[in-house]
Formats: structure tokens, C-alpha cells, sequence
């Protein structure tokens, strides 16, 4: 999971790459489930389904990033689901 | 594969096709070097259940019958509540 917190615009790009949206995003830790402002590195992901600044959404990371293209591309981190709601118990 | 609790669910409207129809629940791997996940579910796992989540996509495109899926992690079992024996 993360929050996208800004956009990624490229002039230069590798071939393999048409029409993309990259997003900035913060990737989430345990605490910040809880409701800290703690999170891991930002990091860059690959966006279709059109998430915004503000946005949480769900990142597919590793090779899985890479299945929605039929061609291979190079891509290590995919927006897979804009999130409308969480619903977390932190005490169980 | 990594033994993780379930602590929560995700819903969401504009998602991968793939993912159509499937559970959204997030997982606090035990161990603290691997992040909370969000994970798919097809067996019925409940919040604050122990459960064993696979890393393994390919498991995750067949359980979805998508090959172009990029889903990853999956429920793939539910820990008994006296399942862990040391």
C-alpha cells in the first residue's frame, strides 16, 4: 500500500514505455496504519487506472509489476487498485 | 512464504479487472522485515486470524484466471489456533 504524494513527467523514455503516468508515492509501513506519519522511501510507480495526489493505493512490487504488459517492459512497481476505504483493527 | 495476521480489509472501485469479485485483506507479516501486505483471499481468512501468505504470483494469476494479472501475494492457508509447534 501507499500515498501518492506527486507526479513523474519524462522526455526521455525507454521505447517500451507509451502513454504512461508515474506516481510518486510513499509506501506504507506497519505504523502507519496506526495513524503515524512514518513511511518507507518514496518510490516510483507505473500508473492506468489514473490515481491522483492524496490517493491511496495498492502497489504490485517485484516481477508481478511487470504481467499487465504484453511485452516485456521495465517496470518493478504497479498501481493495481485505487483504495476507497480501509477498514484496519489495530487492537485485536 | 511468511506467516502473517489478518488485520483489516481494503475495498475499492477502480482496480486492476483482474482482481473483479476477489477479497482485499491486509496482512501484518510476523516478521518485521517484510511491510503489511494486501493480500487476496479465497479460503475465508477473518480478521485476526493467523495465515501463511505466498509471495508467489503465479499462484495469484491461476487463482484469478488472469495471466496479465499483476497480483502477488495470496492467502494461502489459515493457521490452526494451536497450528504453530515449536
Amino acid at each position: 500500500m501507499g500515498t501518492v504524494i506527486g507526479r513523474v513527467t519524462l522526455s526521455v523514455r525507454s521505447p517500451r514505455y507509451s502513454g504512461e503516468r508515474l506516481l510518486l508515492t510513499l509506501p506504507w509501513r506497519r505504523e502507519t496504519f496506526t495513524g503515524e506519519e512514518k513511511f518507507d522511501p518514496a518510490i516510483v510507480v507505473y500508473d492506468q487506472l489514473g490515481a491522483n495526489a492524496g490517493q491511496q493505493i495498492g502497489i504490485s512490487e517485484g516481477r508481478e509489476a511487470a504481467c499487465p504488459f504484453p511485452k516485456p517492459t521495465p517496470v518493478d512497481a504497479y498501481c493495481a487498485v485505487l483504495i476507497d476505504e480501509i477498514f484496519y483493527k489495530s487492537e485485536l | 512464504m511468511r506467516l502473517a495476521t489478518i488485520r483489516g480489509h481494503v475495498t475499492s472501485t477502480v482496480k486492476h479487472p483482474s482482481y473483479c469479485g476477489n477479497r482485499l485483506l491486509i496482512a501484518i507479516p510476523d516478521s518485521a522485515d517484510v511491510p503489511p501486505q494486501i493480500v487476496l483471499d479465497n479460503l475465508g481468512a477473518a480478521i485476526g486470524q493467523k495465515v501463511m501468505i505466498s509471495s508467489d504470483g503465479s499462484e495469484a494469476r491461476k487463482m484469478l484466471g488472469d495471466e496479465l494479472s499483476p497480483a502477488r501475494w495470496s492467502v494461502c492457508g489459515i493457521i490452526d489456533p494451536e497450528g504453530i509447534l515449536l
